[in-house]
């Protein structure tokens, strides 16, 4: 089966006043129709940029140079011109994000956000485009639709913007999803919730859905495919299953045995990962994850390891793979 | 044995009011945002409170510091009733109680070097003398934490968030306080960090032979550290229990439901879910009986008309709820969230 979408060696740098600096390094995927894709990594790891850089939110006159391609059902998303993009967006790839308050416009009600989606795309009239409205806040689970249709997103709960958000993303039915944090500033009850709905809508769509994440736990409960980013790279990628009970990479290991969870041993100590996420710019010219990790050696932090083939379903980017598994 | 330790602190039936300016029927309209609430927490012991946002956990955390006034009950620390403290008594107390807050960008003055914010206490309380062995101490503190000693002279900007986050604890830790409240310290850190600064609190606490308070709403770090948990919502503990014991057999069906909400990290450990209808009702007008009752699935007629007590279902396992006893029965035999499996 043809992937949805395709994304290969895509690189991204930003001009800042330190210099260039390549927050996305040579980052391919593939996501299927009807698949949720998890893209997991701690702050800083270039997970959001990846995914801004798929709907091209970037300033690319003064700020950002991508290369690579995405490709959506083939055609070139990062070769697109604006207007074409702007075609795209809401209708083929919608995105939703972590903080919903900023995310809607605070002077206009969500009806007339969603409405406005359906107008610029499906050109419907004001009637026709508050019925679907009204529709969509009914299939995210927004109670008594017809009258929060009116509401300002500051008269919603958290949870309530989140599935706001989410109707104004899917009124299109886009082939793609891209979730950034979708529910990390919420509840767990709530999370659950939402996450159910996401996965409920994903399969009844038939959409791709790219979830972005921190979140190991969320990934496991919803992704079949997980990718794994440490500073701009991808380190590890493969099956959910095997990504977390097989984990290969050392920063997987440590990521997994690092949070609490009925894995690890209540009042132990737990495990660490030493030091913390450097600055991009400071990255080195071997293994980025190098300084940290505790199976490196001298090699490690001047050879660059490449991205490799291990097992069925996983690739892995470490050059001491062999090593680790034999437990030396 | 735990058990036989003693009370360190009493908390014992407080409530915080706040009442605000809106105005319904003449009268004020006002947020019991924590209701009547007991627990105790026993030396060299964690006591973690969780709950969701809103239920009060952090206004409880707050209140016990005396950060915030609480509207009735009594607090006390070994043996003596804190709220009948006065300034300078109070100056004393926080001498042995000391607070660690959720965001280490805000709770650190961004004009003054890490040295002279850890060395504040020593000054408030007049510790240490002389300013060099004050100095001392700070270094000390600061080596404690994992700190170096050239970062003395550091403003808190130069530091990332799970530094920061160790600057609070060497302020808190240079004391020697019996009590650390920390409340959230480690949501708002990255996992590899939050692990770091878990242990550490943990060393600290080993070390200091003192009491911890943790509150989070994360279900997997309270498990982790807690030796018992108090569960919190809209303003109540709701249930209270040994933590092993309340993650294998919660009694409260908001317990159970909670617990079932936390993702795990393992992609075949898809739990049953206790589904969950709807939001926390807003504090300004929690439902009337059991504030539970319209979210319960297994609410009745006596749910609505009248506020459960608190019962001790098992020695050492309190529930707020008409049904308890029956609902520990049935869990009996179904176990919520598995005895945890130590990786290798």
């Amino acid at each position: 089966m043809e992937p949805l979408l395709k994304v290969d060696n895509l690189k991204t740098e930003f001009r800042t006043l330190r210099g260039i600096v390549t927050a996305v390094d040579g980052v391919s995927f593939e996501v299927r129709a009807g698949e949720m894709f998890g893209l997991v990594g701690e702050s800083g790891c270039g997970k959001s940029v990846t995914s801004q850089s798929i709907m091209r939110l970037y300033d690319e006159k003064k700020l950002a140079r991508h290369s690579g391609l995405a490709l959506l059902d083939g055609e070139n998303l990062l070769a697109a011109s604006q207007k074409r993009m702007r075609q795209i967006r809401g209708r083929d790839v919608s995105m939703i994000f972590q903080d919903a308050l900023s995310a809607l416009n605070p002077v206009f009600t969500i009806g007339w956000q969603i409405k406005e989606v359906l107008r610029i795309h499906q050109k419907l009239g004001n009637k026709e485009s508050r019925e679907k409205a009204v529709d969509m806040l009914r299939l995210t689970g927004i109670p008594s639709p017809e009258t929060r249709v009116d509401s300002y997103p500051h008269e919603l709960s958290g949870g309530m913007r989140q599935r706001a958000m989410i109707a104004m993303a899917l009124v299109c039915k886009p082939k793609l999803l891209i979730a950034d944090e979708p529910t990390t500033a919420l509840d767990v009850t709530i999370q659950a919730q939402i996450m159910e709905m996401i996965a409920d809508l994903k399969s009844s769509l038939n959409m791709g859905v790219v979830l972005i994440t921190h979140d190991l736990g969320v990934v496991a409960q919803t992704c079949s495919r997980v990718v794994v980013m440490y500073l701009g790279q991808i380190v590890e990628e493969g099956d959910a299953s095997d990504i977390f009970y097989h984990p290969l990479h050392p920063y997987t290991k440590g990521l997994l045995e690092s949070s609490p969870s009925i894995r690890t041993k209540r009042g132990a100590p737990l495990h660490v990962i030493q030091g913390s996420v450097p600055p991009l710019d400071k990255a080195g010219s071997g293994c980025r994850f190098a300084d940290r990790c505790p199976y490196a050696d001298k090699l490690c932090s001047s050879v660059p390891p490449m991205l490799v083939n291990a097992g069925a379903t996983q690739k892995v980017r470490c050059r001491k793979l062999g090593s680790i598994e034999s437990g030396v | 044995m735990r058990m036989e330790n003693q009370a360190v602190l009493e908390v014992q039936g407080v409530s915080k009011v706040f009442s605000t300016h809106v105005k319904i029927n003449r009268k004020r309209l006002v947020v019991r945002a924590v209701d009547n609430i007991s627990f105790t927490v026993r030396e060299n012991e964690t006591y973690g409170l969780v709950g969701e946002s809103g239920c009060g956990k952090s206004t409880a955390g707050r209140t016990i510091m005396r950060i915030l006034e609480p509207t009735e009950g009594k607090i006390l620390f070994q043996g003596e009733n804190i709220l009948e403290r006065k300034a300078e008594g109070l100056t004393r107390l926080r001498r042995e109680m000391q607070m660690i807050f959720q965001d280490p960008y805000s709770s650190l003055n961004p004009r003054k070097p890490v040295g002279k914010i850890v060395e504040e206490p020593l000054l408030i309380h007049r510790i240490g003398g002389s300013a060099a062995t004050r100095r001392e101490l700070c270094l000390e503190a600061l080596k404690r934490v994992g700190l170096r000693e050239d970062q003395f002279y550091r403003y808190p900007h130069e530091f990332s968030g799970g530094q920061k986050q160790r600057i609070g604890i060497a302020r808190a830790l240079i004391l020697n306080p019996k009590i650390i409240v920390a409340d959230e310290p480690v949501s708002a850190l990255d996992v590899s960090i939050q692990s770091q600064v878990l242990n550490l609190l943990q060393e600290i606490k080993t070390s200091l032979n003192a009491s911890l308070v943790f509150i989070s709403h994360n279900m997997a770090v309270i498990r982790h550290v807690s030796d018992r948990v108090g569960v919190m919502y809209l303003g109540r503990i709701v249930e209270e229990c040994d933590a092993l014991k309340l993650f294998r057999r919660p009694g409260h069906p908001y317990t159970k439901a909670l617990l079932s909400a936390v993702p795990e990290p393992s992609p075949n450990l898809r739990r049953e879910r206790v589904e969950l209808q709807g939001e926390v009702p807003s504090p300004h007008s929690p439902p009337s009986g059991c504030a539970f009752h319209n979210r319960c699935a297994y609410a009745k007629e006596i749910c609505a008309a009248s506020t459960p007590m608190r019962d001790e279902v098992e020695p050492e396992h309190f529930v707020e709820c008409h049904f308890a006893a029956e609902l520990l029965r049935v869990n009996q035999t179904q176990r919520v969230m598995a005895e945890p499996a130590i990786l290798k």
